[in-house]
């Protein structure tokens, strides 16, 4: 028996928190949703995560900064990063290093498992 | 009594020895006739002292020369003094009404005493006798001293009327041998130094001659020469010359023989005639001058002018003839009394007429002779004239022989000897039955005419020919509340007023002395002390012979018309102070309209006088472009007999001419003719220049009426009468001939406003007031005026209502603020769309946010789906998120296009709470993107406001997003903003946006609503400049002010909903109207 992938959504939208992480196990990940940076990083297992998916425009600590931490703290886990805010700065995507890519909102099906597939690569 | 034999012996003793005294007593007047009272004492006293067998015996004379005399046995008689002591002592100072007997203690020695009085009443004296003796026998001794005192009285009378004679004769021997002695001197001095004596003869002031005893002249003083002017040899013949008046001269012959026969001092009383023939009367004293041997010498003449004397002598023998003569005509009772008053002789007439003898008479005490109703008043008055000696009068009645009592005038007169003893009593009875009947008559009349005069209503004084007050009723007694005498002093008393005072006297003394009647006013004082008016009328009343008796005075109180004629008078006079101070030129003029008076205010306005102003003379002040007209005026008035008016200008003294309403009255007599004519002229100078003034005034306004194009009216609410000014006919194009209605007002507004009009109207009519509103016309062309009416209600000086207003033609306004209205309204616009473009990212992740979920949705249901089996709970989940996440996107695209609309001014009621979370919505992500933490803080129950919606949004967003960009600077610390609501104390809402940021400069904030004003590097600086016009176009305020920490506060308020038409403020109303729906057109 195979595994299943863990894959985090932070994001303060409700109506994100609701539909992408169903979208994600139906998709046949195991998934965690939480509001907020400061809530996740509050979490048991972050070492556990396959790949995180972060909303960038959020309160408090935004979603770079939250993976600008988790690689302070020592993690390397994947990011994607998810925004509505077209015109809003996103940091640049090093490959190699946790961010795999930035998702608009709204994106499509085939985006996020494009990305997913990216950051996780399949064996 | 012990023994029988004893006592009969003892009284045939005492008996015997009782005749025995009785008959030596009974002895005793024969010795005594021609013996002097001290003889008949003596022998009184030692019959007595032997008849009584007393110890002694005194007896005390009364009268003219009163003497008491003792006699007793030595050794047992008291001292005589002594004795008359304690009789006074005992029995008291009247010995007539000692006891007959009775005890005295004299010394140690009581002794008893016996007492008779001598003569009836005593009024001779007393006789006492007295004892040791117990058994002193009062009965017999009383008898015998009874007896023995009238004796004595009897005898003493008879003596002492011997010694009146005795001594009268005595008296005048002695006065005889003065005399003679005198003229003895006389002669004597005459012989020894004749010479001297001429000298003073001649010079003494009388009329001295000798004549020899046998009657020739042989001596005559200058003085007589000079008198008579005849030399000695003429008066020695005046026995048969006019030297004697010849009606004297027969009596002076008489009486001169005779004298000179007499050889005694006589007189004689004759008129005399003097040189120049008048007759003066003289008494003529003739002396004998007599030698040692008693022989006349030589006779001295002294004659004293008694001319004056002898008129008022003449006078008064006048009147006692008269006297006499009535005296004599009644018939005359007399008597002559002693001392004492006992009758002790009467006339033949009394006895006549009282049929009664002496002896009855001296019972008229008691026995009914006089009347025994006047007995008390006679007994009184007699008993006390007697003891006083002083002669009474009585009016009583005596009873006449008949029975019948009548009226007797009883005089009694006491007659004195030398030494002022009254000696006896003459009595006169004089029968006045007749007249007292007459007098009670007279009285009776009298006091009905003293009641009379006492009752009238007037005060009467009775005046002497003089001028005395002899007499006043009991009125004028009454009024001064003072004695006749003391009124009699009216002219010194001050019971006249003093300044009436010069007056009355000069009145008064003017008719005595010219007989005529007086007639004259003045005021006296009243016993309380106030002054009242009397008239005074004095008439004479003049004797037979014409001459003035009496003078009566009537005085009559006029105190009220006196009062009356005065208030009168000062009515009058202030009728002339009313005339001369009434604030108007009056005057007046005769029937041919010749001026005759001026008051002074008319004679002071012209500053002429009477004179001057006279006849016409008064028209020469008339203006003389008024001349013409008034003259017209004033000749119709006298023509008609009608009242005149006419305005004219007159000259004053100052020489400005003054507009004046002349106004002139006739007064008619009964039959309407005009009598004279009354003018008052009334200035009106300040009314004519009023009106003047009033004329331009009137112009001045019609003309800032037409050049401001401001109608005025006026709205009868009664009558529905309208006044509409000239610039008002112009607004509505109305015909200036015909009169305003409100049926023509009616057609020309436009029909959507009409429903306003008649609101407007019927609040006018139930009596709200004060009206400001907005109106269009509807021009028969098709033109449409906008008029702004203001008005308010008033009332007529009768009492009506009326509504006042001005109507002003603001078309031009209008249509100004009308295409400044789009113009904001479009920057409002292009500033919103310009704002919201600013926001288009913020706004695309509102949007792409619900996107977001609807897609990821619908992927995860399409999944569910094609599960095998499909997870239709899963996918019904989804489908319904899709759906939810579809309707927030569409909401968001909502506000954007309400937002982006473009909409003209509207009103409608706006929750301002509402429209802030809008805003707020929209604003999120803004917000979010700029990292800006949002505090709201909405008062609950806030009140609606009226206004357009998206424009009061706008103005929020724009504060809002100033507030973000304020903040994007802080680094050091969490960027903060506020949004509160609240209503203010004023009753509008507000409305603040509050930030943490680097706040505003003071000096700039008045500048920050300006257009183009911006201190941000990007915009161009017109959010506020056109929040500013959004604010105001709603009727409320936009302001910024700094926080107390950092940061600034950018507050609006904007009036709440008005709640009706009575609810709302003017601010409130004027924003409403404001905001009307501006019509289709637009």
């Amino acid at each position: 028996m195979t595994k299943r992938l863990l894959v985090t959504v932070v994001d303060d939208d409700e109506s994100v928190r609701e539909s992408l992480p169903d979208l994600l196990k139906v998709l046949g990940y195991s998934v965690q949703a939480f509001s907020s940076a400061a809530a996740f990083l509050g979490s048991a297992d972050i070492e556990n995560n396959d790949c995180l998916i972060l909303d960038v425009a959020m309160p408090e600590m935004t979603g770079p900064e939250l993976s600008v931490e988790l690689r302070r703290r020592g993690y390397r886990i994947p990011v994607v990063f998810i925004t509505a805010h077209r015109d809003y700065s996103v940091p640049p995507l090093v490959p190699g290093q946790d961010a795999v890519q930035c998702l608009l909102k709204p994106f499509s099906e085939a985006a996020l498992i494009a990305a997913l597939d990216t950051a996780i690569p399949r064996n | 009594m012990t023994t029988f034999t004893t006592d009969a012996i003892a009284e045939v003793q005492q008996l015997r020895q009782a005749m025995s005294g009785l008959a030596a007593l009974a002895a005793l007047p024969a010795i005594w006739v021609g013996r002097d009272a001290d003889y008949v004492l003596e022998t009184l006293l030692d019959a007595l002292l032997s008849a009584l067998k007393a110890d002694f015996v005194c007896v005390t004379l009364e009268g003219p020369k009163p003497k008491s005399r003792i006699r007793g046995r030595s050794g047992v008689t008291p001292a005589h003094d002594q004795l008359l002591r304690a009789l006074a002592g005992t029995f008291g100072d009247d010995k007539s009404a000692w006891p007959p007997a009775g005890e005295i203690s004299v010394g140690a020695d009581a002794i008893s005493i016996l007492s008779a009085p001598m003569g009836l009443q005593g009024e001779v004296g007393v006789v006492v006798a007295g004892t040791r003796r117990r058994d002193f026998d009062d009965e017999t001794g009383g008898l015998l001293l009874g007896a023995a005192a009238n004796q004595a009285a009897l005898a003493l009378q008879a003596v002492r009327r011997l010694d009146e004679q005795k001594q009268i004769a005595s008296d005048l021997d002695e006065r005889v041998a003065q005399r003679t002695a005198e003229l003895a001197r006389a002669n004597e001095a005459l012989r020894f130094a004749a010479r001297e004596s001429r000298e003073i003869v001649d010079n003494i002031p009388t009329l001295v001659g000798l004549l020899s005893p046998t009657g020739q002249v042989e001596l005559v003083n200058r003085q007589i020469h000079e008198y008579t002017g005849r030399s000695t040899e003429e008066l020695e013949k005046w026995g048969m010359s006019d030297l004697v008046h010849q009606d004297d001269l027969a009596d002076a012959l008489d009486s001169f023989v005779a004298g000179f026969a007499a050889g005694e001092p006589f007189e004689i009383v004759y008129r005399m005639r003097r040189h120049d023939g008048i007759y003066r009367w003289f008494e003529g004293l003739h002396h004998p001058l007599k030698d040692a041997e008693g022989r006349v010498v030589r006779w001295c003449v002294s004659c004293n002018d008694i001319e004056d004397r002898k008129q008022v002598e003449d006078a008064l023998r006048e009147r006692e003839r008269t006297w006499r003569s009535v005296i004599n005509g009644i018939p005359g009772l007399t008597a002559t009394l002693s001392p004492r008053g006992m009758v002790e002789a009467v006339n033949r007439q009394i006895v006549e007429y009282t049929g009664c003898e002496l002896e009855a008479l001296r019972g008229w005490g008691s026995n009914g002779i006089v009347h025994p109703e006047d007995m008390p008043h006679v007994a009184e008055i007699f008993g006390k004239s007697i003891a006083a000696g002083a002669s009474y009068e009585i009016e009583q009645r005596l009873r006449r022989f008949d029975g019948e009592y009548r009226w007797f005038s009883n005089r009694g007169t006491p007659a004195f000897d030398a030494s002022g003893q009254v000696v006896r009593w003459y009595v006169l009875l004089v029968d006045i039955h007749e007249a007292r009947l007459v007098a009670d008559a007279l009285r009776s009349s009298e006091d009905n005419a003293r009641s009379i005069v006492s009752s009238i209503a007037g005060m009467i004084a009775v005046f002497t020919a003089d001028g005395q007050l002899c007499g006043g009723n009991q009125q004028l007694l009454d009024f001064f509340e003072q004695p006749l005498e003391e009124v009699g002093r009216w002219a010194t008393n001050g019971m006249t007023h003093p300044d009436d005072l010069q007056y009355c006297i000069d009145s008064f003394m003017g008719s005595i002395v010219s007989g005529e009647p007086y007639n004259y006013e003045t005021r006296f004082k009243r016993a309380d002390g106030v002054w009242r008016w009397f008239n005074i009328r004095g008439q004479p009343l003049r004797d037979a012979s014409g001459q003035i008796a009496r003078w009566y005075g009537l005085l009559t109180d006029i105190d009220d018309r006196k009062r009356a004629e005065e208030a009168l008078e000062v009515s009058e006079r202030n009728l002339q102070l009313t005339v001369d101070t009434i604030p108007a030129l009056a005057w007046s003029a005769r029937i041919d309209g010749t001026a005759d008076f001026f008051n002074r205010h008319y004679l002071e306005y012209v500053g002429k006088t009477p004179e001057e102003l006279g006849g016409w003379a008064w028209t020469a002040a008339v203006h003389p472009d008024d001349i013409a007209r008034l003259g017209a005026t004033w000749n119709l008035a006298r023509e008609t007999g009608g009242n005149a008016e006419c305005e004219a200008r007159l000259l004053g003294a100052d020489g400005a001419y003054r507009w004046f309403i002349f106004r002139a009255n006739p007064l008619l007599d009964d039959a309407g003719n005009v009598l004279k004519w009354y003018g008052i002229n009334t200035d009106i100078e300040d009314r004519k220049r009023a009106e003047e003034s009033l004329r331009l005034s009137e112009a001045s306004l019609a003309e800032a009426q037409r050049l401001s194009s401001l109608g005025s009216f006026q709205w009868r609410l009664d009558t529905d009468e309208l006044t509409f000014s000239d610039e008002l006919y112009r607004i509505f194009e109305f015909d200036t001939a015909e009169p305003a209605t409100l049926e023509q007002i009616a057609a020309r507004v436009d029909p959507d406003d009409l429903p306003l009009l008649t609101e407007k109207m019927e609040l006018a009519r139930v009596g709200i007031d004060d009206h400001s509103y907005d109106i269009r016309l509807r021009m028969p062309d098709g033109r449409t005026k906008h008029l702004r009416s203001v008005s308010r209600s008033g009332t007529e000086s009768d009492g009506r209502r009326v509504f006042r207003g001005t109507i002003q033609d603001v078309t031009q306004r209008k249509l100004s603020e009308e295409a400044l209205n789009e113009l904001r309204t479009e920057l409002a616009h292009v500033s919103r769309v310009s704002t919201l473009g600013a926001m288009t990212a913020s706004i695309a992740h509102e949007v792409n946010q619900p996107l977001a979920g609807i897609i990821t949705n619908a992927s995860t249901c399409l999944r569910m789906l094609a599960m095998d089996p499909p997870n239709i709970e899963g996918a019904l989940e989804t489908a319904r998120r899709s759906i939810r996440d579809g309707n927030r996107a569409a909401e968001v695209i909502t506000r954007l296009r309400a937002m982006f609309r473009k909409t003209t001014n509207t009103s409608e009621t706006v929750d301002l709470n509402e429209a802030a979370r809008d805003v707020i919505v929209l604003a999120g992500s803004e917000l979010r993107r700029k990292r800006v933490e949002l505090e709201t803080n909405l008062a609950s129950d806030l009140p609606p406001v009226m206004g357009d919606r998206v424009q009061l949004q706008q103005v929020i967003l724009n504060l809002l997003l100033n507030a973000a960009d304020a903040v994007t600077d802080i680094r050091d610390r969490p960027r903060r903003a506020m949004l509160k609501t609240s209503e203010d104390e004023d009753g509008n809402v507000r409305l603040t946006v509050q930030d943490n940021g680097g706040g505003i400069d003071p000096s700039s904030s008045t500048k920050l609503f300006d257009a183009f004003y911006t201190t941000k590097a990007s915009g161009m600086g017109i959010g506020l400049s056109v929040s500013r016009s959004i604010i105001e176009r709603h009727g409320g305020r936009i302001w910024a002010s700094a926080n107390d920490g950092p940061g600034a506060s950018f507050s609006f308020a904007v009036p709440r909903s008005p709640k009706g038409y009575n609810g709302g403020d003017a601010t409130a109303y004027s924003a409403h109207t404001q905001l009307r729906p501006q019509g289709e057109g637009q």
